[in-house]
């Protein structure tokens, strides 16, 4: 009995063994997950679960406009081992298009494909550019979304260089040449969608002409400059180091000749000038303590006028004529904060109220409606009122460069161009009524020039240029006339 | 004689035991990834590091991953541009005009200097519902082996939850700020070692950024399209903090179900104390992806989440229990992060 219960147990046991089954191969394909979309790039995810070693001959995705996946592209990632993630990126969509998208894989049993996901390629769009305002052969940065890589770019109708697409949102684009000073705006064309931008793109203008060249073979340093009714003139100051120039040079704008004038007056260095007075500056050439030249000359177009001497020193003061009155502010020798007015009608001196920083000639300065306007050693723009005597800041900041200082500034219309200082070649554009600055074209010449004079005519400015003293060589003194809006 | 043998034989053995050194396999200094954007306003931070090799405390260090372009992009193909902080390189901060939109779908690309690309998975904002009241009470904490107990303020939230969707919180605080209160007139000078009590100051507001001290989540599953008080947060009594008044934004964000699947692992791992009842270690995997190779380990969550805050002030006289106060003999501007001043929005009336 015991024998036949060990039996059939025995069997019971067999039995149980024989009903086990092998665990039955298990591959799983999933087209898991769209990890990007763009104007014409999906990024998919597809997923391979198998409960043991895999060995796909090839594996991918099938991206086809019909669900139906008639004429599919293939993206093929070829031979995987083994279960995993895998990533397909599928570039050159059409945008704003619908596709249908599925995993595939061979392992031997022919294609195999997971499921099916719908997806849409976005469209593109524009939002901002950078900056609004510049000059060709510069970059600007256009913000917008899902551009892709045959995206070109439009300034009007002239076609701009696409440097860069970064994340298919930013344009790094080189600015074409400018056909017009009028504003322009900026067009982008993404497959066959064209896109533009409401506000303009404006082109950093300001257009530099070499007129002519000083008619001597001179360089000229700590002169003055003016111009009246008769033309520009340039003179005084020094030559060298131990010689003085001791007359002017007289530009004519309407008949582009040079003519020698003769000073009556004697020698000197760092004197102030305006349209109608010559006075001040330095008399013996030299290094410090200086001797000081005390003569004082009204100038008209006809010639120079010998005036009462000064009673006070003046060296590099700055001067600018306000309502027939002559100011002169401040001096290398002496109170630097001092500020003296000549009246014409009385030709009297009076003293004013201090200027709240010291001014000189290196600081350039314009008058603009009856008030005079300076930019500081900080840059810092002040504007003086003759008529309650006092300097108040206006706020601004010339924003270029200030190089060595002595730069210029001069008003056409309601614009005040100051800039090119020593060492130094931006010129800004500062409009009196939005008080907003823009940059001008860059001088062009040798960078470490520095302006000799400066003259308005017209609707052009006018400026001489001169080597630093530093570059030898023979370099001409060269006069530009110099368009606002030029390009 | 013998014995004498038998101890020159100890000897001998103790003389030949060598000490057994562990080989560790070095790994791979693993990409982490930690991003947080929010529909409140930013900034918001993305920070990168480098996880140290597994062994002893030297083996390495957590380093920031510096110089990587990261972004955010949304549903609809707007990029957003992520800068680093330059004093605190590894944490990239989207622009304070960023704030992500409810409903879209957000993915976080970043591509490090050695031109390998991570992308999240694409993360929803969900609508977040608003904190209904905020209420806050002292928690005390037994502390094995310690004759005191432990203690802090429990915040405790009130929401009407929305019943059309199935939500998931998380709650994190914001840096706050309290008043510190010093004893200058205790001062000593640390090299006479004499009294030396100082004039100024006694009273400072201190900032800080205090992390919650666990995760503070929940899912809806049980309080669906009802309303519910929830524990949401829990700030440690340092004996500093609560003397006077302390202010904090309690910030609610409603995160995706991966997200909350994703912190619930990792609360669970950081809050495992070692019984026999605690879930075994596992792998968790977050929602990032290198495209190069989607089978690198790559750590750490990227997460979109709508937010509610709400600013509550506490009063640290009015908690039923408070740590012995911590003296501070100082000045107490001398204290890292105290300002004399208080923050131009400080009103613990209102």
């Amino acid at each position: 009995m015991r024998k036949f219960l060990s039996l059939g147990i025995l069997a019971m046991l067999l039995l149980g063994w024989a009903c086990t089954e092998d665990e039955e191969e298990s591959v799983i394909l999933v087209t898991e997950e769209v990890l990007y979309t763009s104007g014409e790039q999906v990024r998919l995810l597809g997923r391979l679960i198998a409960n043991q070693p895999v060995k796909a001959s090839d594996h991918g995705f099938y991206l086809s406009q019909d669900e139906s996946f008639s004429m599919p592209i293939v993206i093929s990632l070829g031979t995987k081992e083994g279960a995993g993630r895998f990533v397909g990126l599928i570039d050159e969509l059409t945008i704003g298009s619908s596709y249908f998208v599925k995993a595939f894989m061979d392992i031997g049993k022919g294609l195999e494909f997971g499921n099916v996901i719908e997806l849409s390629t976005l469209n593109p769009g524009l939002e901002s550019f950078l900056p609004a305002f510049g000059s060709a052969t510069e970059t600007v940065t256009i913000l917008g979304r899902n551009f892709t890589k045959d995206t070109r770019v439009f300034f009007n109708e002239v076609e701009a260089e696409v440097l860069n697409i970064e994340f298919e949102s930013r344009l790094s684009v080189k600015i074409p040449p400018a056909t017009s000073a009028d504003p322009v705006f900026i067009k982008v064309l993404v497959q066959d969608k064209l896109l533009s931008f409401d506000s303009p793109f404006e082109y950093q203008t300001g257009a530099y002409q070499l007129i002519s060249t000083f008619p001597e073979q001179v360089k000229l340093y700590d002169n003055v400059s003016f111009q009246n009714s008769a033309g520009f003139y340039i003179g005084l100051g020094n030559i060298s180091k131990n010689e003085f120039y001791t007359g002017f040079q007289r530009y004519n704008p309407a008949t582009s000749s040079w003519e020698k004038i003769d000073w009556p007056g004697t020698s000197r260095n760092y004197a102030f000038a305006t349209s109608n007075y010559i006075g001040a500056g330095v008399a013996k050439l030299g290094r410090g303590p200086y001797t000081m030249n005390y003569g004082f000359w009204k100038v008209s177009a006809s010639g120079f006028q010998q005036l009462a001497d000064l009673t006070f020193d003046s060296r590099e003061s700055l001067a600018f004529e306000l309502n027939q009155n002559l100011y002169v502010v401040g001096s290398k020798e002496g109170d630097s904060l001092a500020v003296r007015k000549y009246a014409a009608a009385t030709k009297q001196w009076t003293t004013l109220s201090p200027s709240p920083v010291a001014f000189g000639a290196a600081n350039p300065h314009f008058e603009y409606q009856g008030k005079a306007y300076v930019v500081d050693d900080s840059a810092a723009l002040w504007r003086y009122d003759p008529a309650t005597d006092s300097w108040s800041s206006t706020g601004l900041t010339y924003p270029g460069s200030l190089g060595q200082g002595y730069g210029i500034a001069h008003v056409i219309g309601s614009k005040a161009y100051v800039g090119l200082y020593r060492r130094a070649t931006d010129l800004w554009e500062l409009d009196m009524n939005t008080m907003s600055w823009k940059s001008k074209n860059a001088i062009p010449g040798i960078p470490q020039s520095f302006t000799v004079g400066s003259f308005v005519q017209g609707e052009s400015l006018y400026m001489m240029r001169v080597p630093d003293i530093s570059l030898a060589g023979p370099y001409p003194m060269e006069l530009y006339q110099f368009d606002p809006n030029g390009i | 004689m013998y014995k004498r043998l038998i101890y020159l034989l100890l000897l001998v053995q103790v003389s030949c035991i060598d000490p057994y050194e562990v080989t560790v396999a070095e790994g791979p200094q693993i990409l982490t990834i930690e991003g947080t954007i929010t529909s409140a306003a930013g900034p918001h931070t993305v920070r990168l590091t480098r996880g140290a090799t597994y062994g002893s405390v030297f083996e390495g260090l957590i380093r920031p991953v510096t110089g990587a372009t990261v972004i955010v992009r949304d549903e609809l193909g707007n990029v957003t541009y992520l800068s680093e902080n330059l004093e605190n390189r590894g944490d990239y901060q989207s622009p304070a005009s960023f704030s992500a939109i409810v409903g879209r779908s957000y993915t976080l690309q970043i591509q490090l200097t050695d031109g390998k690309v991570y992308s999240s998975f694409p993360e929803k904002v969900n609508n977040v519902p608003p904190i209904r009241n905020l209420t806050y009470q002292s928690e005390r904490i037994p502390v094995e082996g310690e004759i005191n107990d432990a203690s802090g303020v429990s915040f405790i939230v009130d929401i009407d939850d929305p019943a059309e969707e199935n939500n998931f919180y998380f709650w994190r605080n914001s840096p706050a700020t309290y008043v510190l209160e010093t004893r200058p007139d205790l001062y000593v000078d640390r090299e006479t070692m004499s009294p030396a009590p100082k004039d100024c100051c006694a009273v400072c507001y201190k900032s800080e950024t205090t992390g919650n001290s666990s995760f503070f989540i929940a899912n809806d599953d049980n309080f669906n399209g009802l309303s519910t008080r929830i524990k949401a947060g829990f700030i440690l009594d340092d004996g500093l903090r609560f003397v006077n008044t302390y202010r904090v934004d309690l910030r609610q964000l409603s995160i995706s179900a991966e997200a909350y699947r994703f912190l619930r692992l990792v609360k669970q791992q950081t809050e495992i104390s070692g019984s026999v009842f605690d879930p075994p270690p596992a792998n968790i995997r977050g929602n990032m992806i290198s495209l190069d190779n989607p089978d690198e380990v790559v750590l750490g969550y990227f997460i979109a989440a709508g937010e509610t805050s709400q600013r509550v002030y506490i009063n640290g006289a009015e908690l039923d229990f408070r740590q012995n106060v911590g003296i501070i003999a100082d000045d107490c501007r001398q204290v890292e992060g105290s300002v004399f001043d208080p923050p131009v929005d400080w009103d613990p009336g209102a």
